[in-house]
């Protein structure tokens, strides 16, 4: 839309975007799939009976090369099959200019994800069929007004009344966003009807009064019958009775797995797998999950130049602005399979023995006797953690059952069932779930829920109502930057300020969860005893066992001492003995994060928000006409990049220590860059140059997993915390020839030293508990030698096209030819002595002590432009860009990973270690079939991911109107 | 009236780690480290009614340093999963290595109820924080407990040989006129976990429950059937040190 002066003054942009990929991520090998064939053939008979025992069927497939007719066979295929992923992405801008000087812009965005994906390798080659769906969509929208204010330009063309202005080109945009974004995992059969995913049939299951020997006639309070052998006999309780004979396959379901599982929700390990290399067919992803995301950003910028006295020379661009961004993130997950297992486990556990107050009746028991028969004794009453909200009583409101009868959750009805069933406690003293923003069923608890409310929280009964707080950490940010010249020198000076607050709670003391009584209060409370000199009141103190007030040592941070002060280490103080700090709180059960009375301000403390400076300069000056050099200093602050999630339900089960550790750490700062740069440029040509760079970059505070030792009740913890650091430093030659004639060409050599403490935020976990690595060690990124070249050749049209004519025809007009070539030397890699199991390797030999070979790749783009005029009386054009890309022209096998005992990436060497050989001699021994563990094992040997991509062919277009 | 028998005839009331049969093992390296979130997670958790036990204490006996949990597993640090059954109990802080010759042991109690139902409650390794025995008494007449009674009860009552004897000594100088005065005797003996310990109050936050079963063990002096030290009750043995824990099996 435009005003009377032909101004566009309203005017829109619309993107939309759909892709289908058959396989998001193809094989430079390819990759093995049993048949559609030889699935059904399993799947029709899952297990075999060999020698009186159940084998796994797919112990017995082999290659089937002597039959290569058999459609039920094993293929190598090219592309990874029910692997399809498929994108949506619709974006629309619209742009207003309200006046000259003020603009809007609205923004808008759709995206939507369907990916199916494989979960494993061990999964893929007999249950690719069953391969679960994720899901990813969402909207973003943003609003944007820009607004200039006073003069614009340099004003050389205007008045000379206003060259006297000392500030021009001021202007500010305020920038306000919102992002939604949800995902969801899920069985693709299943998909959220969680009770199917581990139903596998209706077992019938019955409890049959009877009559036994009474041990103790004097405590009996119920009826006693005496045979007429003098023995003792009464009701003293219900025998289960499980005819596994009548368990009926639900055909439905889970066909597969009823036929090799009888028990709903549990998976017999032996017939469910092949050889330990793969699952058996019939297999259910047993993972649900999904998440929410929202994010609410502010960005404010605003520049202008100051122009002291006026004068261009002394000009200073000034930038500033803010940014703020408050992000809600929730997820929730569960394993859903073992439901069942749980029903069983919680339906009849309060009752116990018989009510002999409760006559229901009369059965005929031994010695064709008759017997008084009582109802199961109930103890719901009793037990002070049954609530009313407890599966116990509502299953039985499911079943119309009373309280008393015993409830076979196995005759029941999947579709009748749902988590509510359970109380939150129940659900999650399991194990089989976890989340963050929900409450145990999965609803949206509201952002008002805080972390204190998991521990606090209580339902109209009193109970714990176990609801997480979303995670909701702050980021923010301060900038300004004057560019300025001085003399011939070009200045950059900023200075940046980041924001971080995790927002949440974090321990007050990573090494203890309750608050540890310090040296000052210590010996104020224990006036007999003297403080020594050198132990500072902060020191923590610990004793000799719980209410001691014998000192066995203190703590300050991280450093150990002595009772008598002196510095030590905390192996020498402790060895593997018990740890037990003086705690300020002295109420075990306040101690205790499941305890209702936990004291939780005891234990945790808001976190610190981080507040980072980062200075920035830069600054380049020419040497002579020809040739400049440039320096710059950055220091780059980036907000904590995972690892830090960590939620009451996590401290829930601290003094667990199988179900907290690993834990993250909210309490992580951010990771900081500093970054120097020093260059030189010099022009060789009119239209060529090179460039030399040196640059050299210092990470600090780096995320890295440790253990937190001599940690009172659970001995050690393995965590994460900003232990890492490391150096990158480098020398980069770039040699720019511009387009000349059709060609151009750009190319460049870096040399580079990558060397840290750890090359990721798990690369050290699995090493020893006692052992942070304090040395510079190659980190796995690090290229010694990496060569990059881009050619181009290219014809333009008209008058300026000097290509093949076909007739009148500029046949390559608006065509060209892009090549790039890459060649990396070797990353590193870690090996390892033994080789255990397939693909288990064990004794570490090195950190990145060896290099994979080089890699070399290239990848060629043809593309022509056509341009189409839409109508004669319009001037608009229809643009057409048709392209052909070939990625790994070459098709090479690029080596990106080896298997790290055998330095090969095609084998792991396990046949031929010892392990491998005793494998295979105990599989002759009980007359299986080697022929096919070595098949088997030959499908899962074959590792796509230890080859960079394949030669990739995309043809497309794009359409510009 | 309310009876279980199928309880009694597995529960050892009192226990008393000194007793226990050794199974030694060695941990199965498929369930170590288990994190129950993921997937093909086969966990059949008992944990219901209450939480996992941590208390931990070692007992030095002899030039053996020997650990024991409230867990119904011994010998080792669940936690940390290393075993714990030092010997030479080389001296903490020495920097020697402290060789642990037995991995763990655990108890394991089986049996057929009343009914004839199989039950079982067997620690293994702790997978998933599961384990099958808990810290404090059943309650006499339900056979259940509560998850209250297991975090009051998830502690060592700890009693020297030296206060025992002192105890004694005590005891027997006192006098009619000079009755023994509850402040002076040794903590260890004035807080024992005896039945109906009428100064157990005053350090532990609950009352001890009364029950015929008995709590630790004491030589009743007055057989009035209540353990109070200025009566002349002490912990049985004159000359040990004394490490208890009062465990149950898992009712299931």
């Amino acid at each position: 839309m435009r005003n009377k002066k032909g101004q566009s003054i309203l005017g829109f942009r619309f993107f939309g975007q759909y892709r289908n990929i058959a396989d998001d991520n193809p094989s430079a090998v390819g990759t093995f799939r049993a048949s559609e064939e030889l699935i059904a053939e399993l799947e029709a008979n899952p297990v075999t009976q060999f020698n009186g025992t159940l084998f796994p069927s797919a112990e017995f497939v082999t290659s089937r090369d002597n039959d290569p007719t058999n459609p039920a066979r094993v293929n190598l295929l090219d592309t990874n099959p029910n692997e399809t992923d498929r994108d949506i992405n619709l974006s629309l801008n619209l742009d207003a200019r309200l006046s000259d000087n003020v603009d809007v812009s609205v923004s808008t965005a759709y995206f939507d994800s369907k990916n199916r994906f494989s979960p494993s390798r061990a999964w893929a080659l007999y249950n690719w069929q069953n391969n679960p769906f994720s899901y990813f969509d969402g909207y973003r929208a943003s609003v944007k007004l820009r607004h200039k204010l006073g003069r614009q330009g340099s004003g050389e063309d205007e008045g000379e009344e206003r060259q006297d202005q000392i500030i021009r080109n001021a202007s500010y945009s305020i920038q306000v966003g919102y992002e939604k974004s949800n995902t969801r995992t899920e069985d693709f059969r299943h998909q959220d009807n969680l009770f199917d995913y581990g139903y596998f049939g209706v077992q019938p299951r019955t409890w049959v009064p009877q009559a036994t020997f009474l041990t103790d006639p004097d405590s009996w309070g119920g009826e006693i019958i005496q045979l007429p052998n003098g023995a003792l006999l009464a009701h003293q309780g219900y025998l289960e009775i499980v005819p596994e004979e009548e368990f009926t396959v639900d055909p439905f379901r889970n066909p597969v797995l009823g036929q090799i599982n009888q028990e709903n929700g549990f998976l017999e390990p032996v017939v469910n797998g092949a050889w330990g290399l793969f699952s058996n067919v019939g297999q259910v992803n047993n993972s649900f999950t999904r998440g929410e995301n929202d994010i609410i950003t502010v960005n404010v910028s605003s520049g202008f130049d100051f122009l002291p006295g006026g004068s261009e020379k002394g000009k200073h661009s000034i930038q500033f602005g803010f940014n703020y961004e408050q992000r809600i993130q929730r997820s929730y997950s569960i394993a859903p399979r073992a439901l069942w297992t749980l029903m069983r486990l919680q339906a009849n556990r309060h009752l116990s023995g018989v009510d002999t107050t409760n006559v229901i009746g009369t059965f005929i028991g031994p010695n064709d006797t008759e017997f008084l028969q009582y109802a199961p004794n109930n103890t719901a009453a009793d037990v002070d953690d049954i609530t009313s909200n407890s599966f116990i009583f509502n299953i039985r409101e499911l079943t119309g059952q009373a309280i008393d009868e015993y409830v076979n959750v196995d005759a029941l009805n999947p579709d009748d069932l749902d988590l509510s069933l359970f109380s939150p406690q129940e659900l999650n003293n399991f194990g089989i779930l976890n989340y963050v923003g929900y409450n145990y069923l999965g609803e949206n608890v509201g952002s008002s829920t805080t972390f204190d409310d998991f521990f606090t929280g209580r339902d109209a009964d009193g109970n714990n109502t176990f609801l997480v707080a979303p995670w909701t950490p702050i980021y923010g940010a301060g900038y300004i930057q004057d560019k300025f010249t001085y003399k011939d020198i070009i200045f950059r000076l900023g200075l940046r300020v980041d924001y971080y607050d995790a927002n949440s709670r974090v321990l007050r003391d990573p090494f203890s969860l309750n608050r540890i009584e310090d040296a000052a209060s210590f010996f104020a409370r224990n006036l007999d005893l003297q403080q020594p000199n050198s132990v500072s009141d902060d020191y923590s103190v610990y004793v000799a066992g719980e209410g001691s007030n014998q000192v066995v040592g203190y703590r300050q941070g991280e450093q150990w001492f002595r009772p008598d002060g002196t510095a030590t280490d905390g192996n020498l103080l402790f060895g593997g003995g018990l740890v037990t700090p003086s705690y300020v709180e002295t109420d075990l059960q306040a101690r205790n994060p499941q305890s209702s009375t936990f004291n939780v301000e005891d234990s945790f403390q808001d976190y610190d928000p981080q507040l980072n400076f980062m200075p920035r300069l830069a600054f380049s000056f020419p040497i002579s006409e020809d040739a400049g050099f440039f320096a710059h200093y950055d220091v780059l602050v980036q907000r904590p990049p995972s690892n830090v999630t960590t939620t009451g339900l996590d401290y829930y089960f601290f003094n667990s220590g199988a179900r907290f550790s690993p834990s993250n750490n909210p309490n992580l700062r951010p990771e900081r860059t500093i970054d120097y740069e020093v260059g030189f440029q010099q022009k060789i040509s009119n239209s060529s140059a090179i460039k030399v760079s040196a640059y050299y970059k210092e990470l600090r505070d780096m995320i890295q997993s440790r253990f937190f030792q001599f940690v009172p009740n659970v001995t050690q913890y393995q965590s994460f915390d900003n232990i890492d650091f490391g150096t990158v430093k480098g020398f980069s030659f770039n040699y720019d020839l511009r387009r000349t004639g059709n060609f151009q060409l750009n190319a460049t050599y870096t040399l580079q030293f990558a060397d840290g403490s750890g090359s990721g935020a798990n690369s050290s976990s699995g090493f020893n508990p006692n052992v942070n690595i304090r040395t510079l060690l190659p980190l796995s990124f690090d290229e010694r030698h990496r060569f990059t070249a881009v050619a181009d050749y290219r014809y333009g049209s008209g008058k300026s096209y000097n290509g093949p004519r076909i007739g009148n025809a500029d046949i390559f007009a608006n065509a060209g030819v892009n090549l790039l070539v890459t060649t990396v030397s070797g990353r590193p890699y870690s090996t390892f002595a033994n080789i255990t199991e397939p693909l288990t390797s064990s004794v570490r030999e090195n950190i990145n002590g060896a290099r994979l070979p080089w890699v070399f790749s290239a990848d060629l783009q043809f593309d022509k432009n056509f341009t189409f005029k839409l109508s004669e009386e319009s001037k608009r054009y229809l643009g057409v860009n048709v392209y052909l890309r070939i990625q790994n022209v070459l098709d090479r096998d690029n080596i990106t990973n080896v298997f790290s005992v055998s330095g090969e990436p095609d084998s792991d060497g396990y046949l031929l270690s010892s392990f491998g050989e005793q494998r295979l001699q105990q599989i002759e021994d009980t007359n299986l079939s080697v022929d096919s563990f070595l098949s088997n094992y030959a499908w899962r040997i074959l590792s796509p991911g230890n080859f960079a991509a394949p030669r990739q062919i995309f043809l497309g277009t794009i359409i510009n109107f | 009236m309310i009876i279980n028998n199928r309880i009694k005839s597995l529960l050892a009331s009192t226990f008393l780690f000194l007793c226990v049969a050794q199974l030694s093992a060695h941990i199965n390296p498929n369930r170590q480290g288990n994190k129950p979130t993921g997937n093909n997670v086969e966990v059949e958790s008992r944990m219901q009614d209450c939480t996992e036990p941590t208390a931990q204490v070692d007992q030095n006996v002899n030039n053996v340093r020997a650990r024991l949990t409230t867990g119904g597993d011994v010998w080792w640090d669940p936690q940390a999963r290393v075993g714990r059954y030092v010997v030479p109990a080389v001296p903490v802080g020495s920097g020697l290595d402290e060789i642990s010759s037995i991995f763990v042991a655990a108890v394991w109690l089986g049996g057929f109820d009343a009914a004839g139902n199989l039950k079982l409650a067997a620690t293994d390794f702790r997978s998933a924080g599961n384990t099958d025995f808990y810290p404090g008494p059943l309650d006499e007449e339900t056979g259940i407990t509560g998850m209250e009674e297991c975090q009051q009860w998830d502690r060592f009552f700890e009693v020297q040989g030296t206060e025992i004897e002192q105890a004694i000594r005590d005891w027997e100088a006192s006098t009619v006129d000079e009755p023994y005065d509850v402040e002076d005797v040794p903590p260890g003996v004035r807080f024992w976990p005896g039945n109906d310990n009428p100064h157990f109050r005053d350090r532990f936050p609950f009352d001890l429950p009364s029950t015929a079963a008995g709590l630790g063990a004491y030589w009743d002096e007055d057989q009035d059937g209540i353990y109070n030290p200025v009566n002349g009750d002490f912990r049985s043995s004159r000359s040990e040190d004394v490490k208890l824990s009062i465990v149950m099996p898992q009712k299931s």
